[in-house]
């Protein structure tokens, strides 16, 4: 009998014996889906982060951090926040080719930053039903509420002229 | 009392919290200046900077005191408002609009590039 080891944490997304690429493309955009003969056995690992950037994980971890914040973790009364809006943006974090700076704000969102030297400016606010971006690229300011997959192609575009990262 | 409406000379009070999240390359994140009940500061009112901060530091848990000239929250788009509290007669908030309570994203980085540092631990 064969036995496959199938990693899945639902934060973290998904590898396969190993093969992270592959059973990343199935997690994310569903084009391949691994086929297991019969009597393959599955062992769901929901621990594994070893694939993941450094970048990654702490991001990762701050996000983790958000859930001790309590009632009022403000001093203006501010709500906790949810599993599942701490779920949907670690599941985010786990697909940005490029990791942004994570913060927390005191209106039930959870805010990506990406900020060059020369001033430009990209923001992902992550909300539990919808995301807005700001993007503010040579002087040039845009707002708007965006479709969750918008996220890489708008990163994508931030970075596609400059590779000067900064973490 | 203090006047109702917050003359454009007015300095606003802002307390940030010691969440080393809001922080990033020795300044707040925009995410500090979002809040859906509205940003929560301490007008001056006529007290000497140093009262302001020991008062706002004795009230919360703070790493820092930022501050902005009530006249610069107008021209970047915002609006402040008077909000005397029980106890808190400098009490105030700034809003997006007359209407809305919380910043827009673009308004909440214009805010943080705006704030003076004036005291951090």
């Amino acid at each position: 009998m064969s036995e496959v080891l199938v990693r899945k944490n639902t934060s973290t997304g998904l590898s396969i014996n190993g093969e992270s690429s592959y059973a990343l493309g199935w997690y994310r955009n569903s084009y391949a889906r691994p086929t297991l003969n019969p009597g393959i056995i599955l062992i769901i690992d929901s621990n594994d982060s070893t694939h993941l950037s450094l970048e990654q994980k702490l991001n990762l971890e701050t996000l983790d951090n958000f859930k001790a914040l309590q009632f009022n973790w403000n001093g203006n009364n501010a709500e906790p926040f949810s599993e599942s809006l701490i779920e949907k943006a670690k599941s985010i974090i786990f697909h940005l080719k490029y990791q942004p700076e994570v913060f927390p704000t005191a209106r039930q969102s959870v805010q990506f930053e990406y900020e060059k030297e020369n001033g430009d400016y990209l923001e992902f606010e992550i909300f539990e039903d919808s995301i807005t971006c700001l993007q503010i690229v040579s002087g040039n300011e845009s707002e708007s509420q965006i479709k969750d997959s918008e996220i890489f192609s708008k990163l994508d575009q931030f970075y596609a002229s400059d590779r000067n990262l900064r973490f | 009392m203090l006047p109702t409406e917050i003359l454009d000379s007015e300095i606003l009070f802002k307390a940030i919290k010691p969440l080393e999240h809001f922080w990033k390359d020795g300044h707040p994140s925009s995410a500090a200046f979002k809040d859906s009940k509205g940003l929560s500061v301490d007008r001056n009112g006529g007290r000497p900077k140093q009262v302001i901060i020991e008062n706002l530091r004795a009230r919360f848990e703070t790493k820092a005191v930022v501050s902005v000239l009530a006249s610069a929250c107008r021209e970047i788009g915002t609006y402040p408002v008077s909000k005397p509290l029980e106890g808190n007669i400098y009490h105030a908030e700034i809003h997006r609009s007359a209407t809305e309570t919380s910043l827009s994203s673009s308004l909440a980085k214009k805010l943080r590039d705006l704030v003076k540092i004036e005291s951090l631990e």
